[in-house]
């Protein structure tokens, strides 16, 4: 008995020695982006939502005309792998959430060609935008001030930020934080 | 899919840490030049760690001048495999890049260049195509020189880059928010991508996930599982007798002969496994939808818990025994020695699985279902069957020379797979549960561990160095454990500092205990304060003894270093409004509010900022946060 349970101490140790080891390998591993972000500037909901950019028909659409649901605004481009790689989840979601008021806006930072191409492919079920140099200044005022992407913000209904994100959002956090806006935005 | 292991250690408290600060592209992607001869300049990136550029999308541009640029000579970039583009080149570290320059003209000349990149960082975060400009001085072989790199593609430049470009404006204050002062600096035309969409393909995907490493990563995780499965008790006993029906009945063959033999076997049992993880990752896929539903998480939890249940001996799980009876029956009539037969001995064996080996490997198929990738669902059940085909090529081989002795101790091997299946459980249901929860299963799960390694049991003066190296580790165990208990009781809420909001209440680094703050009473002490502290930011903070969220604000915000160091230079009051006299109301009319807790800040010029307003607790994050900003975009608008 002595020996068996010196043989499992003995196992797990090398069991927490090799987690440890990875913990190390993994220490900057792309799939944990906590980015700082700097605080974003202040932005009255009324200048988000008077801010117009032009759709795939190229027919000019203010943020306004979502007002009042759950906003997620996706800053994206076909260029940027990580932000095609989490597309896919994004259509689930909008899928699932729509019903409930939230409603997913693509803001391509790209050529118009390219976005439609990738939107009709993947089947993209909400808005795309197409944003120039002015889409970066924007997101740069809710706070992506390395103007990188994917950056997604999420807007509650009340029109104030909710939760932001630079990098890649996981399924299963989005939900979590769009179940939870949903359900104080319900309270109210 | 190495998360697996992470959490069943649940080392994870340590991990991620630290917070990758994003570099903006100037920084990430640093751009010099210089000049080569008479007729080549050279571009050089210096590409921060963790960043890349990519080939394609490089363009160089000679502004207007007496200059023309030749085709770029790039060196060969790292090929990746992208699925929407196809086949692209990614640089890191350095690149240099070879322009060749004709001169229009004779003379000594200044050539402005205009480099475009575009590059990502691996944390998952690309950047828009990046101007960036160089003047060389084309004058004969000599270096050019480095006048101005900055600019990128949406005209804010940083205030260091604005003051070095712009000398004769010296007056530029601070501005701690304003990383985006507004400039107006000319547009560039956003930059298009040139390459071509190319229509995806399954076999680019396929590489493109292989060459991810992820997938190297999740299968090596899977080998080391399979190879410890191998030692739990009803695998590893079996190992001599399944050698000696592969090799035949009464039949002496050679080492090369009994290697090939055992291969054959556990690659045939390989070939099930694959299949299994094939099929888990597309009903992965099809219930995509469900596997992000709390309620399913849940019940993949607790299967996990009940499965590990077995694995602590609690009951056993295994297979009919008419169909092990019948499988085995199966695998008797092929004879041993040929090596079709032992494939197809192969292929019937990972049928029956044995009682240990059931557990872990529903644990393996319900995880690879949960991550929805096919590819890696085979590779992965591939790479546990070779761990577990391990010791029977050694046996076969090498004739059981290689192999630990059997004994008692596979049955701790039994208990680890335990609690990596109640890691998995906690892991699985994080993301839906409150932050303190899964502090409190961790903490719980940690705990049982040390006490497996016997973390609190006395050693013996001659106890062994294992046994004292397992204490340790359990004692470290318990601790952090402990930790995390102790934290998610006293509210904490990150896994990674449990203790973090202990030390933001107490601790000797924190000089003063909460803020000093003003008393004022009356609408008219007010005005007289707001007059005399003209020039300096103040804060009237709303307060009353029943009022819980300014309690907190008090013992948490206020108490935060940072925040202390932040209203340094603030002009702080506070309104005592608990007995709620005429004076209290009056106050509290005057903004708006009907109560506390309210918390209100006034400019330098002692209005009102309009856009700041802490109504209820805010972390000390969010509150630096709302402060940052407001007084940022006080000082700003003064700038304009």
């Amino acid at each position: 008995m002595r020996k068996v349970q010196q043989a499992g101490a003995l196992l797990i140790a090398v069991f927490l020695g090799l987690g440890a080891l990875y913990v190390g390998l993994n220490w900057s591993k792309p799939n944990a982006p906590a980015v700082r972000l700097e605080p974003a500037q202040a932005m009255s909901s009324g200048v988000f939502f008077t801010t117009r950019f032009p759709d795939l028909a190229n027919k000019s659409r203010a943020l306004g005309e979502w007002q009042g649901k759950v906003l997620v605004l996706n800053f994206w481009a076909t260029w940027c792998e990580p932000c095609r790689e989490e597309i896919p989840a994004f259509v689930r979601l909008q899928e699932k959430f729509g019903a409930n008021g939230v409603q997913f806006i693509g803001l391509a930072l790209d050529e118009r060609d390219k976005a439609d191409a990738f939107s009709q492919q993947f089947k993209v079920n909400y808005p795309i935008l197409i944003g120039d140099e002015t889409a970066t200044e924007f997101g740069r005022r809710l706070g992506n001030s390395s103007g990188g992407v994917p950056f997604t913000v999420v807007i509650d209904r009340a029109g104030k930020i909710a939760s932001r994100h630079i990098g890649p959002v996981r399924e299963a956090e989005l939900a979590g934080i769009l179940g939870k806006v949903l359900e104080t935005s319900a309270k109210r | 899919m190495g998360r697996l292991f992470l959490l069943l250690l649940t080392l994870s408290a340590a991990a991620h840490a630290a917070e990758p600060e994003l570099l903006e592209p100037d920084k990430a992607f640093r751009l010099s030049a210089r000049v080569l001869s008479d007729s080549a300049i050279e571009v050089a990136y210096t590409i921060a760690p963790g960043y890349y550029l990519y080939r394609e999308r490089f363009k160089f541009q000679a502004d207007p001048g007496p200059a023309a640029l030749g085709t770029a000579e790039f060196p060969p970039g790292k090929v990746k495999h992208d699925e929407f583009f196809g086949r692209v080149e990614t640089y890191r570290d350095e690149v240099r890049v070879r322009i060749p320059v004709s001169r229009f003209e004779n003379t000594a000349a200044n050539l402005k260049l205009k480099a475009t990149s575009q590059g990502c960082a691996d944390i998952g975060v690309c950047f828009p195509p990046n101007d960036q400009t160089v003047y060389l001085k084309l004058a004969g072989n000599e270096t050019g020189t480095l006048v101005d790199s900055g600019s990128d593609v949406s005209a804010p430049v940083s205030l260091a880059t604005l003051r070095a470009a712009a000398p004769d404006a010296p007056g530029l204050p601070d501005v701690p928010l304003a990383k985006a002062p507004r400039a107006t600096l000319p547009q560039p035309e956003s930059k298009a991508p040139d390459a071509a969409v190319a229509r995806q393909s399954e076999t680019d995907r396929i590489s493109s996930v292989l060459s991810q490493g992820r997938l190297w990563k999740s299968m090596a995780w899977f080998f080391a599982a399979g190879l410890l499965l191998a030692f739990t008790p009803c695998v590893l006993p079996m190992v001599p007798i399944i050698s000696g029906i592969i090799a035949g009945q009464g039949q002496t063959i050679t080492r090369r002969r009994g290697f090939l033999l055992s291969l054959t076997y556990v690659l045939g049992m390989a070939v099930t496994y694959t299949l299994v993880g094939v099929a888990a990752g597309l009903s992965g896929v099809l219930l995509s939808n469900a596997l992000q539903n709390p309620w399913v998480l849940g019940a993949f939890a607790l299967i996990f818990v009940a499965l590990s249940l077995a694995m602590f001996d609690v009951y056993q799980l295994e297979l009919p025994t008419s169909w092990q009876a019948k499988l085995s029956a199966t695998s008797n009539r092929l004879s041993g020695g040929r090596i079709a037969a032992v494939a197809g001995m192969g292929v019937l064996s990972a049928l029956i699985v044995g009682p240990c080996v059931t557990a872990p490997l529903a644990g393996a198929v319900l995880f690879i279902a949960q991550s929805r990738d096919v590819v890696l669902g085979g590779a992965a059940l591939f790479s546990l069957a070779i761990g577990m085909g391990v010791p029977i090529l050694l046996v076969g081989t090498s004739a059981g020379a290689l192999l630990p002795r059997a004994g008692p101790w596979m049955d701790a091997v039994k208990r680890v797979f335990g609690f990596l299946l109640l890691g998995l459980a906690i892991w699985l249901v994080s993301p839906v549960l409150p932050t303190t929860v899964s502090m409190l299963l961790w903490g719980g799960l940690l705990i049982v561990a040390a006490m497996f390694l016997r973390a609190i049991d006395p050693l013996s003066t001659n106890a062994s160095g294992y046994s004292r190296l397992a204490k340790g580790i359990g004692v470290i165990a318990l601790v952090g454990g402990i930790g995390l208990l102790v934290g998610a009781l006293s509210g904490g809420s990150d896994l990674l500092r449990p203790l973090g909001g202990l030390r933001a209440a107490s601790g000797p680094d924190t000089p003063a205990k909460g803020l000093k703050f003003q008393r004022v009473a009356s609408v008219e002490q007010l005005d007289s304060v707001l007059k005399t502290s003209a020039g300096k930011f103040v804060m009237l903070d709303f307060y009353a003894d029943w009022c819980a969220s300014c309690k907190e604000m008090e013992h948490l915000t206020f108490a935060d270093a940072t925040v202390q160091q932040r209203l340094q230079n603030v002009v702080l009051l506070q309104a005592d409004v608990t007995e709620n006299s005429g004076q209290d109301q009056a106050l509290l009319r005057r903004f708006g509010l009907l109560g506390p807790p309210g918390i209100i800040l006034f400019g330098p010029d002692g209005r009102e900022i309009q856009s700041f307003r802490v109504i209820g607790y805010k972390s000390s994050e969010e509150f630096l946060a709302e402060l940052t900003l407001a007084m940022g975009s006080e000082r700003l608008s003064k700038l304009d």
